[in-house]
């Protein structure tokens, strides 16, 4: 379960560095701010709103990865939130610093925005980052011409760095929950969540997945499969419901979209119950990352049983495609299997 | 016999704290039960009987020829509570609901006033009295000693008991005819409010649009207790109108009392977003954000078929889902 609640989220102030790519020749290197900017509350909700909404529908729950040597970034967030008052511009000239170290270096000139925000979740302290890229934007204003025709003028601002699309970007939130760091982290590429890149999760922020997402697939495949056994009694539903899971843990999506899975795939009627039963199961409802390793060959195949004992077992397509379920003309159960016998035993 | 007033003192003194264990958990469950059954507003507190109390009502019962051979066991009302409720028609809900708690607690009398000592021809006090005794007791309080009394009354009976208690229940002198008679009229005028209030209830919550103002009352109330801007009544009409069932004003009550439990669990998250009402989300302003916001926890899955189905933009929804950290899947 999702430790933090991001709904909780106020940004007081925040700073930003540009962290661009090292280089070869050591030519570049972070240029840092010295002062936090007086920013308006209403822009200090803007970004209070940009991580509700990237860590409430992608935030992967992680915690420090103790098999990393001494990281650096872990160490400094828990001074940062343990000191009382503390130093934003000191820490974040720090983190860009990790930031910078740990990117590498690269033969294109690719600079990002570094933006670190002192956060408090309904009193308690927290710290987030932001690392984004810049991007251009289209800007336009209703103006007149000198004949007093109204003409709409289009400019392009080369600079934006956060718009609600913003095309790279990546955010992490920690907080101390019992004397240890608790984190949600998420990266969102063009609109559309993927895996947290490894450079951003372990090596800049010394973290890990809380659970991995190979037990965090099986929880989900667990958790369904209860729901399908006690909460679903009609066998059509029970079917349809079974393909679908599987059909979602054979697809070619890297990411697992809990509520999306509900809304698709369950009736009107059941839908809140099953995400309660993800929630009893700590099964997050945030996207994850889906690693079906841990289910061997169960997420391909089904087993259906009928009344007398008979048992239908196969490749979940072929079962979904041949067999049919019904009553007869006068009003027996009847199972159709279309295909051919080959051997009995 | 004569009661050895020291020892029962002492006796009485090493089961008090126990005693009051049982009261808690029996306060408690009336809450609960009470909320359960949609119970508006009831008013229920409990006791355990102080030990002079106990050592002078054994006195008098001797006094009166009726000793008690151990009054630590046969005293009913050692532990006492008692749940006032606003309506009539709630008397017997409650009264059943009790009965039906076997797992909460074994009933060992009930004594309905009306049904036996007032009958069809008699005037006077109406309550319902249980003798009860809880299953599960404290390490320490042996069952015969956890003998507690349950009364159940409306406020109507609570303030008419309360008026005349001094006057006709062990008086210290004969109150006389008139005195009697005065009392016998106001209970007469007690059962035509009790009934009328019930009737007048009844109508009320039959109109139409009795339920959504109950619930539209609530979200104001509650929201006025977080930075406030001035809203659209309307709106917060057509949005709550959309998001409950009309005719169910039961269900109107219930939710207008989650909603209370709701904001004071999360008061210092609602606090933190509605203090943004001037630059937020223009829906902040609005009270039924509330509404949205506790059904965003309870079931967003129902929330959103709803607000599709009355066709308003997703999005307001979709923004408030993301200021509440709620997830909610995209619009088919």
């Amino acid at each position: 379960m999702v430790s933090i609640d991001v709904g909780q989220i106020a940004v007081s102030r925040l700073i930003a560095h540009r962290v661009p790519r090292g280089s070869t020749d050591d030519t570049r290197q972070p240029r840092l701010t010295d002062a936090v900017p007086d920013l308006p509350p209403e822009t200090l909700d803007f970004f209070a709103r940009r991580l509700k909404r990237s860590l409430g529908e992608n935030g992967q729950d992680v915690e420090v990865d103790e098999r990393l040597e001494a990281p650096q970034m872990p160490q400094l967030i828990m001074e940062y939130l343990g000191s009382g008052p503390s130093d934003l511009v000191a820490a974040s000239q720090r983190a860009a610093g990790i930031l910078f170290d740990v990117q590498g270096a690269s033969r294109w000139e690719e600079e990002s925005l570094f933006i670190t925000c002192d956060v408090s979740l309904s009193g308690r302290a927290a710290l987030a980052v932001m690392k984004l890229e810049e991007e251009s934007g289209v800007e336009w204003q209703e103006a007149e011409t000198e004949e007093g025709e109204t003409v709409l003028m289009v400019s392009v601002n080369e600079q934006l760095v956060l718009t609600e699309n913003t095309r790279v970007f990546k955010s992490a939130l920690f907080s101390m929950d019992d004397g240890s760091l608790a984190g949600l982290i998420s990266d969102d590429q063009q609109g559309r969540p993927t895996r947290v890149a490894d450079y951003f999760m372990r090596r800049f922020l010394g973290c890990r997945h809380r659970r991995s997402p190979a037990t965090t697939t099986q929880a989900f495949y667990k958790a369904v499969q209860q729901f399908i056994s006690t909460d679903v009694t009609d066998q059509d539903e029970k079917f349809e419901l079974e393909y679908a899971l599987k059909s979602e843990l054979s697809s070619n999506r890297n990411r697992i979209a809990p509520q999306q899975f509900i809304s698709d795939y369950v009736r009107e009627e059941r839908q809140d119950l099953m995400l309660r039963r993800l929630q009893e199961a700590d099964v997050p409802t945030t996207r994850f990352p889906k690693d079906v390793s841990r289910l061997g060959s169960a997420r391909k195949t089904t087993r259906l049983k009928t009344t007398s004992g008979i048992t239908i077992a196969g490749n979940i397509d072929e079962v979904a495609d041949r067999v049919r379920s019904g009553v007869d003309d006068d009003g027996t159960p009847v199972i159709i299997i279309r295909d051919q016998l080959t051997s009995g035993s | 016999m004569t009661i050895d007033r020291e020892s029962l003192r002492v006796r009485y003194d090493e089961i008090v704290p126990k005693l009051e264990d049982v009261c808690d958990d029996l306060l408690d469950w009336l809450e609960a039960l009470t909320q359960s059954l949609g119970i508006l507003d009831p008013r229920i507190e409990g006791r355990v009987k102080e030990p002079h109390s106990l050592i002078l009502k054994a006195w008098r019962r001797e006094i009166e020829g009726r000793p008690w051979d151990d009054p630590l066991v046969e005293a009913t009302d050692k532990v006492g509570v008692r749940a006032d409720v606003v309506y009539l028609a709630d008397v017997p809900r409650l009264r059943s609901g009790i009965e039906s708690a076997e797992d909460v607690v074994e009933v060992i009398d009930i004594d309905d006033k009306m049904e036996t000592a007032l009958g069809t021809d008699k005037l006077g006090y109406h309550g319902v009295h249980f003798d009860v005794i809880p299953v599960r007791l404290p390490d320490g309080l042996p069952r015969e000693m956890a003998l507690c009394e349950i009364q159940i009354r409306t406020n109507a009976q609570a303030a008419w008991a309360m008026a005349t208690h001094d006057l006709t229940y062990k008086p210290p002198m004969d109150p006389g005819r008139r005195v009697l008679r005065r009392v016998n009229r106001l209970t007469a005028l007690l059962e035509c409010f009790d009934e009328d209030v019930g009737r007048t209830r009844e109508e009320m919550m039959g109109r139409d649009g009795y339920a959504v103002a109950i619930v539209v009352g609530a979200l104001e109330a509650t929201r006025m207790r977080f930075p406030m801007t001035s809203f659209d009544r309307g709106l917060t009409r057509d949005v709550v109108t959309s998001l409950i069932d009309e005719e169910d004003s039961q269900e109107a009550h219930e939710l207008a009392r989650e909603l209370e439990t709701f904001a004071e669990e999360n008061s210092a998250k609602l606090r933190e977003l509605f203090s943004k009402v001037d630059y937020g989300h223009p829906m902040l302003g609005q009270p039924e954000a509330l509404l949205i916001f506790m059904r965003l926890d309870s079931a967003p899955h129902a929330l959103r078929q709803a607000w599709i189905e009355n066709e308003f933009p997703y999005s307001i929804l979709d923004d408030l889902a993301a200021e509440w950290g709620a997830t909610l899947p995209t619009p088919n």
